[in-house]
């Protein structure tokens, strides 16, 4: 309460400071009705104007003004905000601009600039106004200017990928071979679109393999296109550095090893998301070796996409035991996942373990994979935990023992179907209908006891579409 | 005497707010155009690839409430099932529709009543049945027909029968890029310090654009005025305005024609509030502040990605009506969560966002309209300095310009979807009139919901009446109670 106390009063002194300020800036009309005594009345406006323009020290009036006093000062204003430039040129400068408006608006103009010099706010507003006109025409010819640069580059970008696929295709069909291509693709012209060409090589190489893939990476490497991607590992924009440490990864792995490998913990989450996905590329043969050094955390991103690669590319996988005791959860969490994954049924002993953990996604990871694993040596571990369990872990520990229980586990799940959570009662249900003749026999006997108030639960789980 | 200290009084307070409101627009402005490139260069080095064929990809169940949507409910729902992601389900939730939605429905996609118990976690009117297809190429799609409850009462059925881990809130009449679910489940998978607890898109207008089979096919320029205006008006509010309030963390609004929550906090935060009109609104703000009280890091995030197309109103009518219904919500739930004003308990939303929707939603239009009826009064007793009035006016109608064309360049620049120079030009000729012929438009209408809300009292929806985006203009009544 003090504190929202503390953040109103600031914001209210801003307010007043603000407040003060404009009625200061804002309002010379006023000032001069209320310091009448400071300025003749019967002046005539233009004059006023020409007064107030000069830019001087302290007039004798203004010592006499009281509150609004600074108004009479407020020829210093331009001199501050166009230090250098004094007001009288700058009026002259405004008075000469008059010829580039037409006749009905020039004597309008040439009041108004006369009068914005009586108001600085009004000059200062005006200088806006014309910065602002500026601006609109510049960012107009912009628009105007980009759409046809884009439109033209659209176009040429369909046609050199022609170009390019179509000459990478003869490669590959050995029309043509690897200095020839080089031969071609040197033309000054397509030198200014190698990015193109790293990109068509990129997604030839992720669509071919053997030979081809092969011819790939020596074309690549051929005409010397990993300097532009090292180079791009440099750039001040994060996504060229991405791009870049994506090529090398894909294209030249043994010149991004060592990038790659200092980048897995980059406290710039994109530039570590991206060197912890690339990391599998360029180390084959042992590509989680990462996960021992990861000391920044370890995205779903990074997982998924890590996933992916060694899934297509099909390739072997270590055991994920020795990642279960690191300091990072991501990573323990992960290597459930992918011990999950890959069925590594070996590390039981581990998983089981986990059951007991304080994360609650990790625990609930675990039951997943005893389910998944089919351990059934973890049945006494997750009865014993079910009732200090999450909402959501009892339902999985509930649904696991559709994998791996057995008619010894009828009692445990009649205490679960006769709970009153819904979700609770509707998956035991399940899992006791699935549980062979036994456990249907078992159901119905409890449905009875509790005069069919489980019919509409089994006719739920009895249709597979829910 | 008394009357030249009011008059002062009231000229500072409106030009502090004219000024402050001038300043926070350019702040935002920077941020959005930064934040802007950064998603437009992190999109090039994203593969969505991965997340297509993974068994780690997050489930998601669409939920679409329907009324009396008859004549384009086939399309629609052919256009959901047709969306890329490995991990979906649909709930259409027929929300007591009074035509024949739920037996089109029904026939087009072979669907039969399933037995099947609901376990009611949020608040909602009744649910009478649960349909299922008999055919397995639709076994992701689920019809729900429920007693009418309006817009936010269909949602949390939706909500009570959706298995995914997360939920996507959606119009059914809207056009969803098929894209749209792994853009916008990915912030949940990148972040790691932070629990993302929902993310929201950019709505565009698809008015004038060409649509088949719930497609977009052609993106075109509104030929309407009025639809014309408000892609400038949704231009500066996404990519401009939301995207700088992502950012700041501190967004409070996730558009209800798109957005995907996490499932477990908006049933642990109550789920929509079917008392309001500004669901979509309120439901962020009760997440955030559920987030807030048990002080878990969360965030809203704002994907900068036109990802929902949606036909804007097309008669002044139906706008005012739209626009009196978004006053009425946004007041509903600034008023039901006033313990947020300067709460620095809530972090950015209390100190930032929420003044923000005070200062500069609620009271623009109405601090506006007092500056005019001020003026005009000035003007009676010959008291203003024309001058100065003049000047502002040209200031304040170029910064108008100036913000509106600048977020055109943004969208141009980023997604270059309107290639012709005729729809640039058309757009900024719309950005040089609005100001004139649309905006007192829709500040008449903000006062109107204000007098609705304070005065008449008003709750219910109003009709929301819709051309359809076939050629043919079909009408289609989308009204909720």
């Amino acid at each position: 309460m003090r504190i929202r106390f503390l953040t109103l009063s600031f914001l209210f002194t801003v307010f007043a400071l603000f407040a003060g300020m404009a009625n200061i800036q804002a309002f010379p009309e006023k000032a001069k009705h209320a310091n009448s005594n400071t300025l003749s009345s019967d002046k005539s406006f233009d004059n006023q104007a020409k007064d107030s323009v000069v830019i001087a020290p302290k007039s004798e009036a203004s010592e006499t003004s009281g509150t609004l006093e600074p108004n009479r000062n407020r020829g210093t204003f331009t001199q501050r905000l166009f230090p250098g430039l004094s007001s009288e040129n700058l009026r002259k400068l405004l008075l000469d601009w008059k010829n580039l408006f037409p006749d009905p608006i020039r004597s309008y103009y040439v009041a108004m600039v006369g009068k914005a010099f009586f108001f600085p706010v009004a000059l200062f507003l005006m200088v806006l106004i014309l910065a602002l006109m500026g601006n609109l025409l510049v960012v107009t010819g912009i628009l105007f200017l980009s759409n046809r640069i884009m439109n033209y580059e659209r176009k040429e970008k369909v046609r050199l990928r022609i170009f390019f696929e179509k000459t990478l295709t003869d490669l590959m069909l050995q029309v043509t071979n690897t200095q020839e291509t080089i031969q071609i693709l040197s033309h000054p012209y397509l030198k200014e679109n190698y990015n193109l060409l790293i990109d068509i090589l990129m997604e030839f190489q992720k669509s071919f393999r053997g030979d081809a893939d092969r011819q790939i990476i020596e074309l690549y490497q051929g005409m010397d296109l990993g300097q532009i991607s090292y180079n791009k590992t440099f750039a001040i924009f994060f996504y060229k550095q991405i791009q870049g440490i994506h090529e090398l990864a894909n294209m030249h792995p043994y010149h991004a090893t060592e990038m790659i490998a200092s980048r897995l913990n980059d406290p710039d989450d994109i530039v570590r998301t991206e060197s912890q996905i690339c990391y599998p590329h360029v180390n084959k043969e042992f590509p989680f070796e990462f996960l021992s050094i990861l000391e920044m955390p370890f995205s779903e991103w990074a997982q998924l996409n890590i996933y992916y690669y060694i899934k297509i590319h099909e390739m072997p996988v270590p055991s994920f035991n020795k990642w279960l005791g690191s300091g990072q959860i991501n990573v323990v969490n992960f290597s459930i996942l992918m011990i999950t994954l890959f069925q590594q049924q070996e590390h039981a002993e581990q998983i089981i373990g986990k059951l007991k953990v304080p994360n609650e996604t990790t625990r609930h990871l675990a039951i997943v994979a005893c389910g998944e694993l089919h351990l059934f040596d973890s049945k006494a571990v997750l009865k014993e935990s079910f009732l200090g369990e999450t909402a959501k872990n009892q339902l999985e520990i509930t649904r696991v023992f559709q994998s791996i229980g057995d008619e010894t586990d009828i009692p445990f799940l009649e205490t679960i179907v006769r709970n009153e959570s819904i979700p609770l009662r509707l998956e035991g249900c399940r899992t006791l209908y699935f549980l062979g003749e036994n456990g249907k026999n078992h159901l119905e006997r409890i449905n009875q006891s509790l005069n069919d108030i489980l019919s509409p639960f089994i006719a739920h789980i009895k249709d597979q579409r829910n | 005497m008394i009357f030249h200290i009011l008059s002062t009084i009231a000229e500072v307070v409106i030009l502090v707010y004219a000024l402050s409101l001038f300043l926070v627009y350019i702040l935002l402005s920077i941020l959005s155009g930064k934040e802007l490139l950064k998603h437009f260069y992190a999109e090039k080095i994203t593969n969505y690839d991965a997340i297509l064929s993974s068994p780690f990809a997050p489930t998601i169940s669409i939920i679409a409430p329907a009324y009396n949507e008859s004549l384009t409910i086939v399309e629609n729902i052919r256009a959901l099932l047709s969306l890329y992601y490995p991990n979906f389900e649909i709930i259409i939730v027929n929300d007591g529709s009074k035509d024949d939605t739920l037996q089109r429905a029904i026939e087009a996609y072979e669907m039969e009543r399933v037995p099947y118990v609901i376990d009611y976690k949020i608040g909602c009117k009744e649910i009478l049945e649960i349909y299922k297809s008999r055919k397995k190429a639709f076994n992701n799609l689920t019809i729900l027909n429920k007693v009418n409850g309006g817009k936010a009462d269909a949602l949390n059925a939706g909500i009570n029968i959706a298995k995914g881990q997360f939920f996507t809130a959606i119009d059914v009449d809207s056009i969803i890029d098929p894209y749209a679910l792994q853009k916008m489940v990915l912030p949940f998978l990148t972040a790691t310090n932070k629990r993302v607890i929902a993310t929201g898109g950019v709505i565009r207008i698809a008015n004038s654009c060409k649509i088949k089979d719930g497609q977009l096919i052609e993106i075109n320029v509104p030929d309407d005025f009025l639809p014309r205006c408000q892609v400038i008006e949704y231009n500066r509010a996404f990519l401009l305005g939301r995207l700088a309030w992502s950012r700041l963390d501190g967004l409070l609004l996730i558009s209800g024609a798109l957005g995907l929550f996490d499932k477990e906090i908006a049933i642990a935060s109550g789920g929509y509030l079917s008392t309001t009109v500004g669901e979509d609104m309120e439901i962020v703000v009760r997440m955030r502040k559920y987030m807030a009280n048990k002080k878990e890091k969360y965030s809203v995030v704002y994907v900068p990605d036109p990802l929902c197309w949606t036909e804007a109103p097309s008669s002044l009518k139906v706008l005012g009506s739209q626009r009196n219904r978004w006053t009425r919500g946004a007041i509903d739930t600034l008023f039901l969560h006033r313990d947020l004003f300067f709460n620095p308990k809530f972090g950015v939303m209390g100190i930032l966002s929420y003044p923000y929707w005070i200062f500069y939603e609620w009271l623009a239009p109405i601090i506006e309209t007092l500056g005019i009826l001020y003026f005009i009064l000035i003007a009676l007793f010959g008291y203003p300095n024309w001058t100065f009035f003049s000047i502002t006016l040209f200031f304040v109608y170029f910064f108008s310009v100036s913000f509106s064309t600048y977020a055109i360049l943004f969208d141009h620049l980023i997604y270059h979807r309107y290639t012709k120079k005729s729809m640039i030009f058309k757009l900024l000729l719309t950005s040089w009139l609005e100001p004139f012929f649309y905006h007192p438009f829709v500040t008449w209408w903000a006062l109107r919901g204000n007098w609705d809300y304070f005065i008449r009292k008003k709750k219910a929806w109003g009709k929301m009446t819709r051309k359809g985006f076939s050629t043919e203009k079909v009408p289609a009544e989308a009204a909720m109670p």
